[in-house]
């Protein structure tokens, strides 16, 4: 196998594994799963397109990990299925056991052999053979960690082991990529570099992706589609932006941005709040509350709303008002603050269509 | 279908039963091996019928269990003393050169008991060590040492380290702070003990005593050399002649051990619970004009549990060496004829340490991965297969192979002895074995599974590699114990085969004593090296 053939997803003629039907979607179907009287994975139905980077997001104990390894084989689920393309892989009844199933997966601290080599580790998945040292240096050159394949596990840092644990799931070229919090372990700084170079790597191979995060940043960076989850349940998957822009409900809205959530008059096309009209992307009824993000609120010299607290960011400042009924809103502006402590302002709504929620 | 297999779900959950099925199946199986002695013993003692239930109740048994109560209650009330003592000089005072007595006060475990009785006899026996150092002095030596009292200084002095080392660790680790604080609110130096440090070490000190009872209950050799009746003398005697009497003591032997396992494992649960880790660098007690008679205590104590014995040991077999007799001489020895022995102390206690590790593999996956109270259920098993005295699972399985239909075959050869090795000490192996387990990381597991390893590549290439020190150092044990392990040997091993215990054994009771002292001088070396290596080295208290 070479690099190229990786990138192509041809398929190396050596491969022991069985030759695998032409790659599918990933499809769960009513997916349940209970730890005792626990239901960690609640009639779960998702789709993850062919080639495609699906983030699992939710809070810790959403059963976001669970579905991952209900997805691998890892456990037999309750209820429900899962497929891939045309195959069955999951059912309470059969379960196609892990080691029989083209899926690769980076544990949450990589779960790097600590006994055997670096080389050692990318090598343990694929076949015997005079291919297999070329195949282990060019995982490694993948994921810009040429070289070191002679290194023990333990020398590296944490970053480098998450590199190696991505090497070693890959090289076998999965159908099928499941991350399970990556990057959780890892300092700020080096998380936000390793996303951004994964998230590269990723579409450019055209893996199958699932990746799961409790990030929100994360999961935008590097989901074409983000599931959001919560309780086992999945609560809305829509792509990154029309998850911000149109979240399914309160708890979405907040979970995936900074949100004020104001109680409304709505309408047809817009509805009427504390800032005055915000326009709807879709009809609200009259007694419900509005999504208003901080960056679409605006500032001008007025008297409705008292500057609290100044948070300056660099990039950009974050305004919390206080409203003369007590009620406060937060305000994001670019730039440095263009008000003081305690001065007085008014509020009006600029930005896109919003979506209101049933009060 | 789907029905049966959730009630049988269920069922199984019920019974605190989790896990595959085929891996109980392994440990249910492994699990009843290890009680088919104690099985047979009841069995045995019961169906026998009224003789053997009559004599258990009869004066025959009275006496051998008073005898036995009397020495290990003495003996545990001494090492208790002794081994906390040492304990808190060598840990909380300024006693000079505490370092060094911190390694040395274990070292006595690596006697083997039967050998430092043999050692005492030979010291004080005509023309030993204590005639030539004492009768220049214009002393008289002491005839005989024998009876209660032999064995008596003989059990304390090599079985005060099971109450030194779990104390020590206990002392070492409490925090001084709770001793200055209660300094600080006027208590006096007694006082602080008796109330600060004695509350907190009294359960390691429990412990530890309980394991000296044990061990004394259990003890063949150090009684028997010195003439004093116990319950395991009088199986031992009996066995061949009396055979319901032999197991109706056995009996009440089991129980009494079984019974004092019992209790040892409900106190160490206390005992384990943890103290700050570490923060022992705090002040020390001056010993002041105490000092040099604070010295004293631990030199006697090695002195007497380790240095004494092996003088004596080395310098017969020295005089053995040199020639001081030729031929058939009690003062003769045949470096030659160790070989054979030697040889087979080692084959016999390799094949048991493979053997444990490999069959208490199965148990302790179930318990440590899948636990459970059915999967500690088997545990017990195996622990209390421990507790019973070698000589008891011995003479089991030698009249089950002699007894039951269809095992003769198995009577007085080398597998037999090693079942019986292996029931004995199994629970070393698979309390090793347990922590070996746990260290793998199941995500290990399932890595390797994703990519693409079935379930003997992953038993091969992750897990094994992973467990090796720990399965190492369990196997190591059984090492130890089965090469030190005189009545079980005593009794199943095959005819003619001779190991260094039975061989030191057979010296000592026929008085040739440089054969004696120099297979003694081999044996506790490679014990030595051993006992360092895996007890004392990983001990808590040296950290």
């Amino acid at each position: 196998m070479t690099a190229f053939a990786l990138l192509t997803r041809t398929r190396p003629g050596k491969d022991r594994r069985p030759a695998a039907p032409p790659l599918g979607d990933l499809v769960t179907k009513g997916l349940s799963f209970s730890y005792g009287d626990h239901r960690a994975v609640d009639d779960v139905s998702i789709a993850v397109p062919a080639g495609t980077v699906t983030a699992l997001l939710g809070p810790s104990g959403c059963g976001k990990t669970t579905l991952l390894r209900l997805i691998a084989g890892l456990e037999r689920p309750g209820a429900g299925s899962i497929h891939e393309g045309g195959t069955t892989l999951s059912t309470p009844e059969r379960v196609t056991p892990p080691e029989k199933r083209r899926i690769g997966m980076v544990f949450q601290e990589g779960a790097l052999f600590p006994h055997l080599s670096v080389a050692g580790n990318v090598a343990f998945g694929l076949p015997r053979g005079p291919e297999r040292g070329r195949a282990v240096e060019e995982a490694l050159t993948l994921v810009g960690l040429a070289g070191m394949g002679k290194r023990s596990p333990t020398s590296l840092s944490g970053g480098q082991r998450q590199r190696v644990a991505l090497a070693r799931a890959l090289a076998p070229n999965p159908d099928i990529l499941l991350l399970d919090e990556p990057f959780a372990n890892l300092d700020p700084a080096l998380r936000v570099e390793l996303r951004a170079e994964v998230a590269a790597l990723l579409r450019r191979l055209g893996v199958t992706t699932v990746f799961v995060t409790h990030d929100q940043e994360e999961a935008f960076v590097i989901g074409a589609q983000v599931i959001v989850m919560r309780d086992g349940r999945v609560l809305q998957s829509a792509p990154p932006g029309e998850l911000y822009s149109r979240p399914a409900n309160r708890w979405v809205a907040t979970f995936v941005g900074e949100a004020n959530v104001v109680p409304g008059r709505g309408g047809a096309q817009a509805a009427e709040t504390v800032v005055g009209a915000a326009p709807l992307a879709e009809p609200a009824p009259a007694a419900c509350e509005v999504l208003l993000r901080p960056e679409h609120l605006a500032l001008d010299a007025g008297d409705a709303w008292e500057v609290e607290q100044i948070e300056f960011y660099g990039h950009d400042t974050l305004y919390v008002l206080r409203g003369e009924g007590g009620e406060r809103l937060m305000a994001r502006a670019g730039g440095a603050p263009r008000h003081g402590h305690g001065e007085r302002v008014s509020v009006r709504y600029e930005g896109p269509p919003t979506v209101a929620f049933e009060a | 279908m789907l029905r049966a297999r959730s009630l049988i779900g269920s069922a199984r959950r019920a019974a605190g039963v989790r896990g595959p099925l085929w891996l109980w199946a392994a440990a249910l199986v492994i699990a009843a091996l290890f009680a088919v002695p104690v099985g047979y013993l009841v069995a045995r003692s019961v169906t026998e019928g009224s003789e053997t239930l009559s004599i258990l109740f009869s004066g025959q048994t009275a006496r051998p269990l008073a005898n036995t109560l009397l020495l290990a209650l003495s003996v545990s009330a001494a090492s208790a003393a002794v081994g906390t003592l040492l304990a808190w000089l060598t840990m909380r005072t300024d006693l000079p050169l505490r370092g060094m007595w911190r390694v040395v006060c274990p070292l006595p475990l690596v006697l083997p008991s039967f050998v430092a009785g043999a050692a005492l006899l030979a010291a004080v026996s005509p023309g030993g060590l204590a005639e030539e150092v004492l009768n220049p002095l214009g002393l008289e030596a002491p005839a005989r040492i024998e009876g209660f009292w032999g064995a008596f200084l003989v059990l304390t002095a090599v079985s005060f380290p099971y109450v030194y080392l779990p104390a020590a660790a206990r002392i070492g680790g409490l925090p001084p702070a709770l001793e200055e604080a209660a300094r600080l609110l006027g208590e006096g130096g007694w006082g602080a003990f008796r109330r600060i440090v004695w509350p907190q070490v009294r359960g390691a000190v429990q412990a530890g005593t309980l394991l000296v009872f044990l061990y004394v209950v259990s003890d063949f050799g150090v009684v028997k050399l010195m003439g004093y009746s116990t319950l395991s003398t009088n199986v031992f005697v009996n066995r061949l002649y009396d055979a319901p009497l032999a197991f109706a003591l056995g009996l009440i032997l089991a129980v009494a051990a079984l019974a004092v396992a019992g209790l040892e494992r409900a106190s160490a649960h206390r005992a384990l619970a943890r103290l700050a880790p570490g923060g022992a660098r705090g002040r020390r007690v001056a010993l002041g004009r105490w000092k040099a008679a604070a010295t004293l205590a631990p030199i006697t104590a090695v002195g007497a549990g380790l240095i004494a014995p092996m003088v004596v040991l080395a310098w017969w077999g020295f005089r053995g060496l040199a020639g001081a007799g030729s031929g058939f001489d009690r003062t003769s020895v045949d470096v030659a004829a160790l070989g054979e022995p030697a040889l087979n102390t080692v084959i016999a206690a390799v094949a048991t340490a493979v053997v444990a590790v490999a069959v208490v593999l199965p148990l302790a996956y179930l318990t440590t991965r899948h636990g459970g109270r059915a999967a500690g259920a088997l545990h017990t098993v195996v622990a209390g297969s421990f507790a019973v005295p070698g000589l008891l699972i011995a003479l089991a399985v030698v009249f089950m192979a002699l007894k039951v239909p269809g095992l003769d075959f198995l009577y007085l050869t080398l597998p037999l002895l090693i079942f019986a090795y292996v029931v004995h000490f199994g629970v070393q192996a698979l309390r090793s074995a347990e922590v070996g387990v746990a260290t793998v990381d199941r995500r290990l597991e399932e890595a390797a599974q994703t990519l693409g390893a079935g379930r003997l590549r992953r038993l091969l290439r992750i897990d094994l590699p992973l467990m090796t020190p720990a399965l190492a150092a369990g196997g190591g044990l059984v090492l130890l114990s089965t090469m030190k392990e005189l009545p079980a040997t005593l009794l199943a091993s095959p005819v003619g085969f001779e190991t260094l215990a039975t061989r030191i054994w057979n010296a000592a009771e026929d008085g040739f004593l440089a054969d004696m002292g120099l297979a003694s001088v081999v044996l506790v070396a490679v014990s030595a090296v051993l006992t360092w290596l895996l007890v004392i080295r990983n001990s808590e208290h040296l950290r």
